[in-house]
């Protein structure tokens, strides 16, 4: 079945998806590959995009799984097709697994799976490339972990933190954490059941508690250098999105006028009212309240509670966004519910005719579903732009500026491109250029000369010569993960660096992050003890004991001795606090207003001051448009809870620019800005037309939740009649 | 007797399995066909560099009306407008876009001169993407 529902990706395997998104999703399993297959090399550092990151902390790169394999063996484009349906089947097998562990019939776990594993997200996901989002086809497999787990089975143990690990290795930014959710749920689910025995809830707590370490340990290699780089560079998500119930019906179903094709989050009709069968169970109610519970998370900010703005209040959910992504979760509760209604549909109908042709027409509904879905995946897959893949040139590398909508392209012609995207703040630097002559250079070219002797991403030579004491440029991002066996390594405007003393130096830059290092020691060591309890369930499957519990809970925690020995004895520079200063690199916090600043003295809820500010307004050489460099000052009188940004709104008449932000001058937000001083948000400078007449226009300023709900707080004071909207009017220009 | 069956059975099964994986891991094969595309004549590079990088200024100027205030999203707009047409050209032409996405990296690197006289932009703005999409 995965094979027919993939055959149209099958016939286009060796061609290139031509969406934006599905340039840097191949681009980053290409430069992995290429690391391995060309250099011999870990694929550690990927120099191929944005001047260089670091590969194992890229949030949706999806190379540290066993899927990798099929990358190596095949190539990048011809792998993303065998692992989609290799992930298929895997979901398919999953699913059936958990409906049948929920009691339901095997006949309809089967018939009723594909509506999961087939679902929308995967079609939609699929057709730009986001293969990184079949890690979601694990999510039946760690509940059915955690679900064996809990009726005490020690495999159930390995299964579920297998499967967390192998998401987390699979770029599963989103199928982790929302899993961790379900998990949190299933445990919730099943513990209620046993309420009237506090010793089995202990029980089953510590049971399911030690699903955190042994996953958290197998998947360190990703965990460690993705938390390090998110801590770093957090994202920031504002908007309040969400889907009406309207909108969450047609997600589900289709859209009639859209021929049900293309939807994102299909399960299909018929499993929406068979569920209905299930649902009139009492097996069923901890199943009906997951699935109101997924739903009403789905909602996002569209229903009131929120349940999903809560959760964004606890870390890592603060970085959630997408709530109709917890749609495939409701998929999965809703197979299930289906198996188990079937099944007692199945019992009633023995020997009664009637009830069994009912139940046939279930079956005849179910396949037909799944021909439903499949046709839904046919057509993503077909409505794909696909495009031959350019020539692979292998030569000597170096950054070109390149272009993110045509990523792809690059690493195949060993170059870099300097133009990209992500969803988070990248840590590069403004000094990476794509017309240099030699990617190593001095810049003093009077003090000697450097000269490249070989190159691969994770280890650069150079022979260089000094006449003097000089500063060796290297054309690639700095990160504390780069080791030097001469000189001193500085990282300088973002750029890596090596400061070298005149003389002749052969200088070798090796890239050996310490969360690199100590993450792959800890999960080798979780594969170990995995293993380990894995060999051991055939001869003790079940937990015995309290004490049996605890004695694998400590086993669980022996792969983190690499984790503290590593961090003992590896030493790395730690990665600079953002600098406080503003983008023309004065200091962003100062003891008074800026000379010339105009006061304001705007007050908002949580003791936040607007000062003053400072606005100026000049044509542009052309003289077609002005433009506006403006300065907000503001004082705190207290910590800011996070989540706040900046409204900026500059409203000509009938229209409205907003520039919004949370960063203060780009640099930090209000939780980490000190209280009782000036701090000065300098903004991008503003363009706006110029018209035939002279024209007004407003500059409103408030406060919002911008990584909330988006609400605003309340002005407290300003100057009389400038408060609108919990905005101030702060200033009003006439454009020439 | 009933374990040689299921035996049998699984053997019929699995076989079907590797059967039709094998048939689609050989159906992924590259066709050579599918990458044939029109040779690109060295004379042409110099006149596509100049092509594509002489409206630079244009669309950055375009880019500017679009996103009023962002940096990053300027140049990325810009970059969006670049990559644009490179695959007009491109399918115009019959050719594969690797080859002008070469041809630009080389005129940069080469500093080719244009008839309009553009030096583009070597640099990028770092990747500050925006709080809302």
């Amino acid at each position: 079945m995965a094979i027919a529902v993939a055959w149209p990706r099958v016939r286009t395997a060796n061609l290139l998806n031509d969406h934006y998104d599905a340039q840097y999703t191949n681009l980053f399993e290409e430069s992995a590959r290429l690391a391995v297959a060309r250099f011999h090399e870990l694929p550690l550092w990927n120099p191929y995009y944005c001047g260089g990151i670091y590969g194992l902390a890229t949030p949706s790169a999806r190379f540290v799984s066993p899927t990798f394999i099929l990358t190596l063996l095949f190539g990048t484009l011809r792998a993303n097709v065998l692992i989609v349906m290799g992930l298929s089947v895997l979901g398919m097998e999953g699913m059936f697994r958990y409906a049948r562990s929920r009691g339901g019939s095997s006949l309809t776990a089967m018939t009723a799976a594909p509506a999961f594993a087939l679902s929308g997200l995967f079609s939609n996901a699929g057709s730009f490339d986001w293969i990184n989002f079949y890690s979601f086809q694990m999510v039946p497999w760690a509940l059915l972990g955690v679900r064996r787990l809990l009726l005490g089975e020690r495999r159930g143990l390995v299964l579920a933190a297998l499967s967390f690990a192998a998401m987390l290795g699979f770029g599963g930014t989103y199928s982790a954490p929302l899993t961790a959710i379900a998990a949190a749920v299933e445990v919730v689910a099943t513990l209620a059941g046993r309420a009237r025995s506090p010793g089995k809830v202990a029980r089953g707590l510590l049971l399911a508690s030690l699903v955190l370490p042994l996953a958290a340990a197998v998947g360190m290699v990703r965990i460690w250098p993705v938390a390090e780089m998110l801590a770093a560079s957090p994202r920031y998500i504002g908007g309040v999105a969400g889907e009406t119930p309207v909108h969450l019906w047609t997600d589900l179903t289709g859209a009639w006028w859209n021929g049900f094709h293309r939807n994102d989050f299909a399960v299909g009709l018929p499993i929406l009212v068979l569920l209905f069968l299930g649902v009139c169970r009492k097996k069923a109610i901890p199943l009906t309240a997951a699935a109101v519970t997924w739903i009403w998370l789905a909602m996002g900010y569209k229903v009131t509670p929120s349940l999903f703005a809560a959760l964004r209040h606890i870390p890592p959910y603060t970085m959630l966004r997408a709530p109709e992504r917890f749609l495939l979760f409701f998929a999965l509760v809703a197979v299930a519910l289906v198996a188990l209604g079937v099944r007692k549909l199945e019992a009633i109908g023995r020997g009664r005719p009637g009830w069994l042709a009912l139940a046939t027409v279930v079956q005849v509904l179910l396949i037909g579903n799944t021909v439903a879905l499949a046709m839904n995946d046919w057509s993503a897959s077909t409505g794909r732009k696909m495009v031959p893949p350019p020539a692979t040139m292998a030569r000597d590398f170096r950054q070109a500026r390149g272009n993110r909508w045509l990523a792809a392209y690059y690493p195949f012609q060993s170059r870099g491109t300097l133009s990209c995207f992500d969803d988070y703040d990248i840590p590069m630097s403004p000094a990476l250029r794509g017309d240099l002559a030699h990617e190593e250079y001095l810049e003093d070219t009077a003090a000697g000369t450097v000269t490249r002797t070989s190159w691969s991403p994770n280890q650069i030579r150079v022979h260089v010569e000094l006449v003097k004491p000089a500063r060796v440029y290297f054309n690639t991002n700095w990160h504390p993960g780069w080791r030097s066996d001469a000189g001193q390594v500085v990282e300088d405007n973002g750029l890596l660096t090596v400061d070298l003393p005149a003389g002749t130096h052969d200088v070798t830059l090796r890239f050996h992050p310490r969360s690199a290092l100590g993450g792959l020691a800890t999960t080798a060591l979780g594969l170990v003890v995995a293993g380990f309890f894995w060999v051991d369930g055939r001869r003790r499957p079940v937990f015995t004991s309290t004490s049996d519990g605890l004695r694998t809970a400590a086993l669980c925690l022996v792969p983190f001795t690499a984790t503290i020995l590593v961090v003992a004895l590896i030493h790395e520079p730690r990665r600079p606090p953002p600098l406080l200063v503003t983008p023309a690199g004065e200091p962003l916090v100062t003891n008074a207003l800026p000379d010339g600043a105009k006061t304001d003295a705007v007050r908002w809820e949580h003791g936040i001051t607007l000062e003053g500010h400072t606005a100026k307004v000049e044509p542009s050489p052309d003289g077609r448009t002005v433009v506006i460099d403006l300065e907000l000052d503001f004082r705190l009188d207290e910590a800011l809870p996070p989540g706040l940004g900046v409204l900026v709104h500059f409203e000509p008449p009938g229209d409205r620019v907003a520039i919004d932000h949370v960063l203060l001058s780009g640099a930090i937000p209000f939780e980490d800005a000190p209280t009782h001083a000036t701090i000065r948000d300098v903004l991008d400078p503003m363009t706006l037309p110029r018209g035939k007449d002279p024209w007004k226009c407003k500059v409103y300023i408030g406060v919002w939740w911008a990584l909330r709900d988006a609400t605003r707080l309340k002005v407290l004071s300003a100057r009389p009649g400038t408060v609108q909207s919990s905005r101030a009017l702060i200033e009003s220009f006439e454009i020439p | 007797m009933r374990a040689m069956e299921r035996r049998e059975k699984a053997t019929i099964g699995y076989g079907t399995i590797l059967t039709l994986v094998a048939f689609a891991v050989i159906r992924t094969q590259p066709n050579p066909a599918s990458f044939r595309t029109r040779s690109f004549p060295p004379e042409k590079a110099h006149e596509l560099y100049a092509t594509l990088t002489d409206g630079e200024a244009d669309d950055r100027q375009a880019a500017v009306k679009h996103f009023r205030s962002n940096r990053w999203s300027q140049d990325d707009d810009f970059f969006a407008k670049q990559a644009k047409h490179v695959r007009e050209y491109a399918t115009v032409h019959g050719m594969n876009p690797g080859m002008l996405v070469d041809a630009l990296d080389v005129g940069m690197h080469e500093h080719w001169p244009t008839p309009a006289g553009v030096t583009p932009t070597a640099t990028v703005i770092p990747c500050r993407p925006r709080l809302t999409y």
